[in-house]
């Protein structure tokens, strides 16, 4: 398609969306707003953060997604380490077991 | 008061009731051809010369106020689309088709247009609404609304043949 081809469609699309004014009064308002605002509001209001454009955004968005998955891989691997601990602790206590009943069974025959 | 107001800016290098007149009616249509609702747009435009006010010192010239206005009127109206998810709200049934082909400026065409218009999703509306209202070429919409170039491009190839297939279907295509 050519962009600048001004075909029929196209020149119905610039009678339709043709600027319009507001509503009678609408400075007014404007200025009732400022006046309601008042100065030193007017000024406060000026020093707020603006909300960050598009590839700060995507920046953001970004860096919050590497946060959560090295929290994620750290997380994994303390449950990792967890489940080792228990596995060796049961290993102990299986193996203590074992040692009690042979010293038990030394003892009887001993006797 | 309201006179007081206006005037207090004209300390600074810019003169805002003149910008505000200038420009009140690019920023209304943005609002108004993007939320197809007049009081909502109203409240747009008029936070849009607000934060104009606001900033007024950091605007070097009539053209950066031009550019400044319009882009803040796209972003406004696009997060207040977003938040009141006032998307698609026209009822397209329910508009009377006409018996005979349209002319070129017909009022039910131009209200049938707008309609459609309202019914695509927000970045293709947008791109719309800047190509036809505001007159910017493709690479001017893709700066003012930082999207790529293809992708402006795309949209506008994918509404315009939308637009000609429901208008088609309606019996309201071209002569």
């Amino acid at each position: 398609m050519q962009l600048e081809e001004k075909d029929w469609l196209e020149q119905q699309l610039r009678a339709a969306l043709e600027r319009q004014d507001p509503p009678e009064g609408f400075a007014g308002r404007v200025a009732d707003r400022l006046a309601a605002e008042g100065p030193d509001q007017r000024r406060d209001r000026g020093k707020v953060i603006a909300w960050p454009s598009r590839p700060i955004r995507r920046l953001l968005a970004a860096a919050a997604a590497i946060v959560l998955m090295a929290g994620g891989a750290a997380e994994y691997r303390r449950h990792q380490g967890e489940v080792a601990k228990r596995e060796l602790m049961r290993a102990f206590y299986i193996a203590g077991g074992k040692l009690n009943h042979v010293q038990a069974r030394v003892l009887e025959v001993s006797q | 008061m309201t006179a007081t107001v206006l005037e207090q800016p004209a300390q600074t290098a810019l003169d805002f009731a003149g910008l505000m007149k200038q420009h009140q009616a690019m920023v209304f249509s943005v609002a108004y051809h993007y939320l197809h609702n007049r009081d909502l747009s109203q409240e747009v435009a008029q936070d849009v010369f607000l934060s104009l006010h606001r900033n007024l010192a950091a605007i070097q010239s009539p053209a950066h106020a031009a550019f400044w206005l319009r882009k803040v009127a796209v972003q406004r109206s696009i997060d207040e689309g977003r938040k009141r998810m006032r998307r698609p709200q026209v009822g397209l049934d329910d508009v009377a088709e006409p018996a005979v082909a349209a002319a070129p400026g017909d009022p039910m065409l131009g209200q049938m247009l707008r309609k459609l218009i309202a019914t695509l999703a927000e970045t293709p509306r947008m791109v719309m609404i800047l190509r036809y209202q505001e007159d910017l070429d493709p690479m001017e919409i893709s700066e003012m609304m930082e999207i790529p170039l293809a992708t402006v491009k795309s949209h506008l190839q994918r509404s315009l043949a939308l637009l000609r297939e429901k208008l088609a279907r309606r019996g309201m295509g071209e002569r």
